[in-house]
């Protein structure tokens, strides 16, 4: 569909030239005041021809937004380029003026950028955001730029009936906001489209739906596109021709296969790895996703797993699982406790049955008040020295559940018994002892760690508070479980914001292993992180339940981390237990999981409101 | 760091300005009610190193003011150096009354004769602006300060306690302040040293004006405070600390006392100037400390007169002090907000 | 909308009540018995004062009080004036136009001149014009209502380019439309400046806060990478977006114009409710002082009101029911 625009537009010759963006030794940095000069992007260079997809692989701040930002002229006040040329139909982007460069955005290489939520003007409404875009490049009627808004609403799977475009932002679902932006993208017809993360926020489903849209649009509008993101699946759905980047420099490139088969370092490996949903072989032993295979039939991880993990050979097979302890088989019998208090090693260390809590939404004087369901129904059994994993979608109730077990709340109704002590019968005071046994781990460590306080000041409350070691030993204590979950000990004089977000996680489970638990409930306790800090931090897990004999809770929502982690499933569904399997059967069959869970992309808080009489 | 420079600088100066002020009876090189009759409203005196004959002196001295008396009445004054004083560091002052020496005190500086030396020259009654200056910065900084202590005092108590027990006592506590929020404040402020009696003693109207001020502005730092409190309530890291066993006392003294204590920090910064100039609002208009005692407001009141306002500059001298004082405690809040701003940790 | 309002509506009406309870309440406990010092009073003849008795009934209960009271404001009457021997209403009304002029036109000298500001400090962030006007505006913070009341009085009486108070001159009106209209203008113009300076600095700072987090926001970035230029992005996306914050402050700026209003009545002989209520409370005049309580704090009310339905109608997010 060819429009004539009224002001110019960069031709794009009707033959495919060979490279339609051509970027040569780009350099960029950013003036920081208490760090002098870094460098964000070093000697990047790559083509992309027009129709053409290219994929950009690398982990958060490792340049890759940068990089769309440079091209087109975006950078922050603090940021400059240092030096190199980015061609794009014959002409350098770089050092451009503010008035030309306005030509080129949006017309001929636009951006897709990566919060759609944050992309999007609140108090203007959707048709007139896209319109505006038009507008800006070309000389149209407000009512022919509406119309043309609403045309490209369609194209991007928002019909006229959906009434979109008199909506505003905030009305709008992630994923529809999302379709949103891309029709700005694509609203003047450029030739090369920056697509930034754009699949990170949304849920897989959607994820899906907005690759495909994608994809689609490129083959009607022969588009070339360069994808961002930190995930290789997307990439690999999407794109030809892979780059990989790591701390502002490529480190590799080829097409899908050659990468995804021939890692140059661990590094790269881990950010290649598959999410549980596409693994097509699987690791009898631990019944874990499989790492892509060298061609000597071992892979690297294994090897690691095997020399820094001695205690997983005495985990208990999933087979033996299967066939004693399964939850299945404790659901089916009669429900009773255990008569000998003393827990054997097959007997559950915690045990809820029936457990039921609903709240009540409204301010006090308010008129209506609902009572939601928050729980209900809902039994579950973990061994001790294994690993439990609560997964569903966000609203099933998964954190109430959490803070049940922990005891931070009570429920309504049903028992939970832990090592043999039934917790729903005591009294507060009493309490206390068992809340320390059972901890959690919250998901977001910002603020479940004081920001004023320092690490060791952190690590050590929990003895401190105990007081019964001098204050001299308890330091001494948090210094040690510091180093044993991966911290430096010199470091234990910062502060929580000088940490990283990994770290910052280390940190919560070396306070939490302060007070020797036995049982951690992780609560999302790995959500926002890259992969391959995630995975570094699974591996300290599985380290830290060998050596000291834990058992895991798990509540998460990622099937990938899930898997890796846990031996047996339970699937939580507003407030009901759906489905309990083992990791190994989730993995045959991930989509019956994901077909069960609510509808596309909206995050609102599901539950059973029911009105009080 | 730059922004802790700036705060401690602030703080520094502000505290080297209430020296004089506490001090006034050593600072102050006269008695701020003595009335000189002879030299009303006269301007500040110069101060000269050379006298009449061109010879220099290496001590300052002053000359004698006289009024213009003629029949019409005073008319302004002039300067007769037929006698000159000197000027002395650590003078020690006689106040003579009734031709018996009755007080004896020593000042930072002054004359060692009966020419006075008036840095700031005199109000209508012949009284030294420069002594009446720093004692009613007594009265004004005072009162403020007090104040500003009272109303901090009393929005802390409602503050935790709304921010504590919840439900209905907060509810009840909200809409109170909301009440005394809902007026404006100089208005809400009128209205309560409108049923107070107007003819006091200086000393009751001190303390008066320090309890209308000061119990009038509870509202918005008790709502601040609970604000403070709820929200730190369910961070995470309490939570935490609740499933340690931490018990609610310790909570509070390691999470939530922090917190309040900074706010009411930033708060206090801010309320000070404006519980001052509440104070000289007040005395302006005649309805703060009467006199003899002096405000810095009650020295401003002279200057609704036009002549006083055109000709005696000097009078403006006491509210002219109090744009540095203001502008020290405003960068004070400043930089005292910007320091205790917890860092935002990435999500 | 009628379900946000209304309740609204209901509270407002409540706080009023209160409010004049309050001031009530307070009046009552002031002491000197204006009664007795009435009857001291050779000018009021004694019918005049049964009259009053009966009327307002000074000697009954404090209760008894508050409803003759209401039943006079229900009347138009809102109490009597004991120093000028009449009905408060008509005092009050008067008095009441004075200070709402004022400050209105106080209100769009301030805003008038704070939005080119802070937008210009908040677009140039960090540089020469940024700090300049941070360092003008911590001084003219810094100097007291008072201070800046008189000197610009003192500034009109050595220029003698505008009158030094009062809202007319004396023969303005005999004069025609147009010069009486400019004689009230050049009375207005020092009491509505000494004002507006008062309120400048902290509207300057808000504004121009409130724009630079709008600048600095993605959809901000996002426009230009569309390739909107940036006089549209000014007009068409930051100001709708900063409208929210500045309409707040809207509201809330009406107390503190308030609060000023009275002082720079007073020094600068603006006939308004300011220099009323100081009369009042020196003489004990209850029901003024009742009166104009009410008066200002229905002025805030009903400026936080507008202030609301503004922000309803310029921010979308605030309408949850209509689409």
């Amino acid at each position: 569909m060819e429009r004539a625009w009224g002001r110019s537009q960069p031709s794009i010759p009707e033959q495919p030239v060979r490279h339609l963006l051509q970027v040569c030794d780009l350099t960029v940095g950013y003036r920081s005041r208490d760090r002098g000069n870094v460098f964000a992007l070093e000697g990047i260079t790559f083509e992309v021809a027009a129709g053409e997809a290219l994929g950009l692989l690398g982990e958060s701040g490792c340049g890759k937004t940068t990089l769309g930002l440079a091209v087109l002229g975006l950078l922050p006040p603090t940021g400059f380029v240092v030096r190199g040329s980015a061609v794009f139909c014959g002409q350098n982007l770089i050092g451009l003026g503010d008035s030309e460069l306005q030509v080129v955005r949006g017309a001929g290489i636009s951006l897709v950028h990566q919060e759609p939520w944050a992309a999007l003007n609140p108090v203007l409404r959707i048709g007139d955001q896209i319109a505006e875009v038009i507008r800006a490049h070309a000389r149209l009627s407000r009512e022919r730029a509406r119309e043309e808004a609403g045309l490209l609403l369609a194209q991007v799977g928002l019909p006229r009936e959906t009434f979109i475009a008199a909506a505003y932002p905030h009305q709008l679902s992630v994923g529809q906001k999302q379709r949103v932006t891309i029709a700005q993208a694509i609203a003047c017809h450029p030739a090369l489209v920056i697509a930034d993360e754009p699949t990170t926020a949304l849920d897989h489903t959607t994820q899906d739906e907005i690759l495909d849209l994608l994809h689609n649009l490129r083959k009607k509008l022969r588009l070339a596109l360069l994808l961002i993101s930190h995930d290789f699946s997307v990439l690999a759905r999407a794109v030809d021709r892979v780059m990989i980047m790591r701390n502002g420099r490529i480190v590799q490139r080829g097409t899908t296969q050659e990468v995804a088969g021939n890692y140059v370092d661990s590094y790269t490996q881990s950010l290649l790895s598959y999410p549980a949903s596409a693994a097509h072989h699987q690791n009898p032993t631990t019944g874990l996703a499989p790492w892509p295979r060298r061609s000597n039939g071992h892979t690297r991880y294994h090897e690691t797993l095997q020399f820094a993990d001695p205690g997983h050979r005495d985990r208990p097979k999933p087979a033996e699982l299967a066939s004693v302890t399964t939850v299945g088989h404790l659901v089916r019998s009669p429900l009773t406790p255990p008569s000998d208090p003393i827990p054997c090693k097959s007997s559950p260390l915690l045990f809820a049955t029936n457990i039921q809590k609903s709240y009540l939404q409204g301010r006090w004087p308010s008129a209506k008040r609902h009572r939601v369901d928050a729980l209900y129904g809902v039994e579950l059994g973990v061994d001790a020295g294994s690993s439990l994993a609560v997964i569903g979608p966000s609203g099933s109730g998964k954190s109430t559940l959490a803070r049940c077990l922990a005891c931070l709340e009570k429920p309504d109704s049903g028992e939970i018994w832990f090592g043999g002590v039934n917790l729903t019968a005591l009294a507060d005071r009493k309490l206390v002892p068992f809340r320390r046994q059972i901890q959690t781990i919250l998901q977001d460590p910002g603020s479940s760690l004081n920001p004023r306080f320092t690490a060791v000041e952190l690590v050590s409350e929990p003895l401190l508070v105990d007081r019964r070691s001098p204050g001299q030993e308890c330091r001494d204590r948090a210094v040690d479980l510091m180093a044993q979950v991966g911290l430096r000990p010199d470091w234990g004089n910062r502060l929580p914001h000088e940490f990283s977000a990994g770290q910052r996680r280390r940190l919560a489970i070396a306070r939490a292993l302060s007070v020797e638990p036995r049982l951690l409930i992780l609560d999302e306790a790995l959500a926002g992180l890259d992969r391959p800090i995630q995975f570094q931090i699974v591996d300290l897990l599985l380290r830290l339940q060998a050596s000291l004999s834990l058992t895991y809770l798990h509540i998460s929502h990622d099937l990938g981390l899930v898997t890796r982690l846990a031996d047996r499933v339970l699937v939580l569904h507003s407030g009901q237990v759906v489905e309990k399997t083992t990791a190994r059967e989730l993995l045959a069959q991930p989509r019956r999981i994901q077909a069960s869970s609510p509808g596309n992309g909206t995050c609102e808080p599901v539950g059973l409101g029911r009105e009080l009489a | 760091m730059i922004r802790n420079k700036k705060l401690v600088v602030s703080a520094i100066a502000l505290v080297l300005i209430q020296i004089p002020v506490i001090g006034a009876g050593f600072f102050a090189p006269y008695d701020p009610t003595v009335q000189n009759r002879d030299v009303p409203s006269s301007p500040p005196t110069s101060v000269h190193f050379a006298d009449s004959r061109g010879r220099f002196h290496f001590r300052p001295f002053v000359c004698r003011w006289i009024g213009n008396t003629s029949s019409s009445g005073y008319q302004g004054s002039h300067e007769d150096c037929s006698k000159t004083s000197s000027l002395r560091f650590f003078v020690r002052n006689e106040t003579v009354y009734d031709g018996q020496v009755r007080k004896s005190s020593r000042h930072l500086f002054g004359t060692d004769g009966a020419e006075k030396l008036l840095l700031l020259g005199t109000d209508e009654y012949g009284r030294d602006q420069f002594s009446r200056l720093l004692y009613g910065g007594q009265t004004s900084l005072g009162a403020g300060l007090l104040a500003t202590g009272l109303s901090l005092g009393l929005g802390l108590v409602f503050g935790c306690i709304a921010g504590y027990l919840g439900s209905w006592v907060d509810d009840v506590i909200m809409r109170a302040a909301e009440l005394f929020m809902a007026l404006p404040w100089i208005y809400l402020l009128f209205a309560v040293r409108a049923f107070l009696p107007l003819n006091l003693d200086a000393r009751q109207a001190f303390i008066l004006l320090i309890g209308v001020i000061g119990s009038t502005g509870w509202a918005r730092p008790s709502r601040l405070i609970r604000g403070v409190i709820l929200s730190v309530k369910q961070r995470a890291y309490v939570l935490a600390a609740r499933g340690f066993g931490v018990s609610s006392m310790s909570i509070i003294r390691r999470h939530i006392l922090p917190e309040v204590s900074s706010v009411v920090l930033t708060q206090a910064a801010l309320l000070i100037p404006q519980y001052i100039l509440a104070e000289v609002t007040f005395s302006f208009l005649g309805l703060g400390v009467s006199e003899p005692q002096p405000s810095w407001g009650s020295m401003l009141a002279s200057l609704q007169n036009y002549y006083v306002l055109t000709a005696h500059w000097w009078t403006f001298a006491s509210g002219l002090v109090l744009v540095p004082i203001f502008f020290l405690f405003y960068s004070l809040a400043d930089s005292l907000q910007r320091s205790v701003q917890i860092f935002d940790l990435p999500k | 909308m009628i379900s946000a309002v209304a309740p609204r509506l209901v509270r407002t009406l409540f706080l009023i009540f209160g409010v004049s309870v309050l001031a009530f309440i307070l009046m009552d406990m002031a002491p000197g018995k204006y009664l007795e010092e009435m009857k001291l009073n050779p000018q009021i003849s004694p019918n005049t004062l049964a009259a009053l008795r009966a009327e307002y009934g000074l000697d009954r209960s404090l209760a008894a009080r508050y409803f003759l009271w209401l039943n006079s404001a229900a009347r138009g009457e809102f109490g009597f004036s004991f120093a000028y021997n009449c009905p408060v209403w008509p005092l009050l009304r008067v008095r009441a136009e004075n200070t709402l002029i004022l400050t209105v036109t106080a209100m769009l000298f301030s805003w008038a001149v704070a939005i080119p500001i802070g937008i210009l400090a908040a677009a140039r962030a960090g540089r020469w014009q940024d700090r300049v006007s941070a360092l003008s505006t911590t001084f003219l913070l810094a100097t007291p209502d008072v201070l800046l009341g008189l000197a610009l009085l003192a500034f009109a009486l050595h220029t003698r380019w505008f009158p030094t108070g009062g809202m007319r001159s004396l023969a303005s009106s005999e004069r025609r439309l147009f010069s009486s209209a400019q004689d009230f203008a050049r009375h207005l113009f020092l009491p509505a400046a000494a004002l507006a300076m008062g309120t400048l600095p902290t509207l300057i700072r808000h504004v121009r806060s409130a724009t630079l987090d709008v600048f600095n926001s993605p959809f901000i970035a996002a426009a230009r990478g569309h390739g909107i230029p940036e006089g549209r992005i000014l007009i068409g996306h930051i100001l709708p977006a900063a409208a929210n914050p500045l309409i707040t402050l809207l509201g809330v700026s009406v107390g503190t114009l308030l609060s000023g209003s009275l002082l720079v009545e007073v020094i600068m002989s603006w006939p308004g409710v300011g220099p009323l209520l100081l009369e009042a409370v020196l003489e004990r005049d209850v029901y003024i002082v009742v009166a104009a309580i009410m008066f200002s704090t229905l002025f805030l009310i009903a400026g936080n009101l507008v202030a609301d339905a503004l922000l309803y109608m310029a921010d979308p997010r605030i309408r949850k029911d209509q689409p």
